[in-house]
């Protein structure tokens, strides 16, 4: 069965760096990926090269049997790719509620002319959307802080709002970048209780984090290292790679093991 | 459908539909007030066309983009009607609209070619445009008139109500009061329905953060242009009417100076705020009114005003009335539930 | 062949001046990142300045000229102690209070001085012949002092401390500060300095050109054409752009007139934006 999405020799040099250099890796619909490494070697890079931040140097992206390497990043999201980013970015003059509200933008459409003259049927739309937003807010965990303003947000409630809004875009394929980063214990758990309903609804997600219980939900997972894919398995035969400790821990605890 | 925050102070102030109301049934009967003389109807249509440009600069701004060269898409609108009806003899009534639309012909062109701008060399680039084309029309004389402008500009003319008699633009300005006051009421009521609907908040959404909007799917160069030529459309509009009221015509009205008032005008109201403008307009050109007297003075007052307003309330006067409620409502004991959970 | 000397010469006076008020413009905008766009009226106020002191006081044309630029610099220095610095990073706000000096600028020389029609006594007046050729001597002398004083200030922020202080400045001023440079300091000199070359740009071309108290707007928007012309932190690139446009406006009126010249240099300067923001000769932005 064709997979989700593909990527085939994906290849992203920043002046004379490759960021990321030759990675193939596949998702299959259904599935949680996880995509692991030490910082810096390309994972967001990857990304920003399935949303379209970035335009590949080469290799293809390929998801639902069509070609999106190198289309503009809104272009991407009406494809059916949600993201969220390693860096809690929101819309800080917007409440939670707004936010979310705001990221409904592709469904259902709303048109210009409809909006300036207010018709029933806009404000039928409208109404579909506030309650679509108050059950994506429900699935996070966010329904109670509705109205607080984007930038009043403590950090781990700001993370589960991007994923909120990611979700907002009825996504296929699910980018989650560091979704616990920085989040203390409760909230972690707050996450995880997200993350496992997200998926329980069908939808794909891949996964980047360093975090190990996170890393178990995965039923896959790819390590990078220095923009290349080093290994590729289950938690158990990533665990025990030798390149992927050595990539973590150093040559020299490896060597001294 | 956005939350009841986004609800603008004054506009609730002036206590929804029955407060509009009065207000109004005010701006309707001003011409026949006893105090109210032709001077006072001139400085109203002046203040009517600034906050049809100023409310209209605003939907520009609220997509982020800061524009500096309003005056120049007002200056479109006017040099168009202007020679349309003078040139080819079409009537005023068409040309100004079309003034408006070749207003936004251009924005959009030019909304495509400078998008790729962020910020401040987007101010520039808009900026420059402005000055370009203002020295545009000083040069090309055989079709502006160059530096001296054009006078002679045809009127409204005359419409015959069948029963009622005639409206004669000629005759009092107390037709072109009415007509700036429809255009001013149906500029404000458009630019405000499309600013709570979906595409305002998309606009909002940019203006906050392009890449977090564009990786919800909203196309940020599709809506900064929208906003470009919606905005360009009706200072189009304010631009084109003002020349067949006035029947001269001018290049210095739409250089760099005006736009830059245009853009004092809407930050001293306060730019977050949809009454920004107009409380902007109202205050800025009462002030030269009041002190009329010290005539030569008067620019040092409005200097000073906007001092104030740069120092202690950079939010504008809006923003002054928005935070003078705020502290209202918390002593009344409302606070909480707006100033939000956290 | 006289016409041509004419010309040229116009040519260097025009792009020396306007090369002079734009280093000052691009040395706020380099060091402190501060838009002054209050720059062009300052131009204005020192031509004022130096004709108020010429004319009331009858000193000496030089002295007046220097004394303007001393009276400048002090008021810049006010400004940046008392606005610019506060409304760092804020656009908006420095737009707002550019504009309130502008209106007290205008407004004040207005008042005391009148609109129009005055002209700055000249250092050195009447006509001389070179070669056979008759050229001003104002312009003569205006293009020596303008030039002597460019290579002036490019010797100080090329190869004096204090210039590379400015440099440090320009580029990280939280490290400069660490570094033990006086960060308010350098803001002084900076805007004392740009005030003051704008204040002797307009004594200069104040006994050239009529005075009146809009001349400081036409001057501004010279000033940041070239600065985006030439793109920021190329003190070359500015020489550059301000020999290109400044023989723009000497040569092109004669074919165009002056306000087709205009539409050229503006939409120039917009080509430039749309195509290279970075200017000519800048660092990538």
């Amino acid at each position: 069965m064709q997979a989700l999405l593909e990527i085939r020799g994906l290849t992203k040099h920043f002046g004379g760096l490759a960021a990321v250099h030759n990675l193939d890796m596949d998702v299959r619909e259904g599935e949680i990926v996880g995509l692991m490494g030490p910082n810096g070697a390309g994972k967001t890079t990857v990304f920003n090269l399935i949303t379209g931040v970035h335009r590949p140097s080469s290799g293809r992206v390929i998801f639902q049997s069509r070609e999106i390497g190198g289309k503009k990043p809104h272009a991407i999201a009406t494809c059916g790719i949600g993201r969220t980013f390693q860096f809690a970015y929101l819309f800080p003059d917007f409440t939670v509620l707004e936010n979310v509200v705001a990221s409904f933008h592709l469904d259902p459409k709303c048109g210009f002319w409809e909006g300036l003259l207010n018709t029933r049927s806009y404000r039928g739309k409208e109404e579909r959307v506030l309650e679509d937003a108050m059950e994506v807010l429900r699935l996070v965990g966010l329904e109670r802080e509705k109205d607080v303003l984007g930038r009043n947000l403590p950090h781990g409630p700001q993370k589960l709002l991007t994923m909120a809004r990611a979700l907002a875009v009825k996504p296929k394929l699910l980018l989650l970048d560091e979704p616990i980063g920085g989040m203390h214990f409760d909230e972690v758990n707050r996450a995880i209780s997200a993350i496992e309903r997200i998926r329980s609804r069908g939808t794909t997600i891949v996964l980047v984090e360093h975090n190990m219980r996170l890393m178990r939900l995965c039923e896959r997972i790819v390590v990078m290292d220095f923009g290349e894919k080093i290994a590729e398995g289950t938690y158990e035969e990533v665990k025990h790679h030798a390149q992927v400790m050595k990539a973590y821990f150093g040559h020299e605890y490896v060597a001294g093991r | 459908m956005m939350s009841e925050k986004r609800e603008n102070t004054v506009v609730k102030t002036a206590g929804r539909y029955g407060g509009y109301g009065a207000v109004i049934a005010f701006l309707l009967l001003l011409p026949w007030l006893p105090f109210t003389g032709a001077y006072l109807l001139h400085v109203c249509i002046l203040i009517l066309t600034y906050i049809m440009a100023t409310s209209s600069l605003r939907t520009i701004f609220v997509s982020g983009q800061a524009s500096i060269g309003h005056a120049a898409f007002m200056g479109i609108g006017a040099y168009t009607s202007a020679i349309l009806s003078m040139r080819l003899g079409w009537t005023p009534w068409v040309t100004i609209l079309l003034g408006a639309v070749a207003a936004m012909v251009v924005a959009a062109l030019s909304g495509y070619l400078f998008n790729r701008l962020r910020a401040i060399y987007f101010s520039m680039v808009t900026a420059f445009f402005g000055v370009a084309f203002e020295a545009l029309l000083r040069s090309w004389l055989s079709l502006t008139g160059g530096k001296g402008g054009m006078v002679g500009l045809p009127g409204m003319g005359v419409i015959d109500l069948p029963g009622l008699g005639e409206i004669n633009f000629a005759a009092s300005k107390i037709p072109y009061y009415y007509l700036l006051l429809f255009l001013t009421l149906f500029t404000l009521v458009v630019l405000y329905r499309i600013e709570r609907s979906r595409t305002g908040m998309n606009w909002m959404a940019i203006a906050q953060s392009p890449l977090v909007a564009s990786s919800i799917g909203i196309n940020e160069t599709k809506f900064r242009v929208l906003a470009f030529a919606v905005g360009c459309f009706f200072a189009g509009l304010a631009g084109s009417v003002y020349p067949h009221y006035s029947t001269v015509l001018s290049p210095s009205s739409f250089s760099l100076m005006p736009s830059i008032n245009l853009v004092i005008f809407l930050l001293f109201g306060g730019a977050r705020y949809f009454a920004g403008p107009i409380i902007g307009v109202i205050v800025l050109m009462a002030i030269p009114e009041i002190f009329r007297s010290m005539k030569e003075y008067a620019p040092y007052i409005v200097g000073v005003f906007m001092l104030l307003v740069i120092f202690v309330m950079p939010q504008g006067l809006a923003g002054l009335f928005e935070s003078a409620r705020l502290r209202l409502s918390k002593a009344l004991g409302k606070g909480a539930r707006d100033a939000g959970v956290a | 062949m006289e016409i041509f000397t004419q010309t040229v010469v116009n040519g260097i006076v025009l792009s020396s001046i306007y090369i002079l008020v734009a280093l000052g413009f691009a040395l706020i905008f380099s060091v402190m990142q501060i838009l002054n766009f209050a720059h062009g009226t300052i131009y204005m106020a020192g031509a004022y300045v130096c004709y108020y002191l010429a004319s009331s006081f009858g000193l000496p044309p030089w002295a007046a000229i220097l004394m303007s630029a001393v009276v400048l610099a002090l008021f810049g220095i006010f400004l940046e102690r008392f606005g610019f610095r506060y409304l760092k990073n804020d656009f908006n706000r420095t737009l707002m209070f550019s504009l309130v000096v502008i209106v007290f600028l205008q407004t004040t020389a207005d008042i005391t001085v009148g609109p129009y029609v005055k002209r700055v006594p000249s250092i050195l007046r009447g006509v001389t012949t070179v070669a056979g050729i008759t050229l001003s001597k104002e312009r003569l002398i205006t293009c020596v002092i303008t030039v002597c004083l460019l290579l002036a200030v490019t010797f100080l922020i090329r190869k004096t401390v204090l210039g590379r202080q400015m440099l440090a400045v320009a580029q990280d001023q939280d490290a400069a500060s660490l570094q033990g440079i006086n960060v308010h300091r350098i803001a002084a000199v900076a805007f004392g300095l740009s005030c003051a070359l704008a204040a002797v740009a307009g004594g200069l071309m104040g006994s050239i050109i009529m005075l009146n108290t809009y001349m400081g707007d036409a001057m501004l928007l010279r000033a940041i054409t070239l600065v985006i012309i030439a793109g920021i932190g190329s003190l070359g690139g500015l020489f550059v752009s301000g020999l290109i446009i400044g023989f723009i406006d000497a040569i092109l009126p004669i074919f165009i007139g002056g306000s087709g010249s205009e539409v050229v240099a503006f939409s120039f300067a917009i080509l430039i934006l749309v195509i290279r923001p970075q200017g000519l000769f800048g660092h990538e932005i």
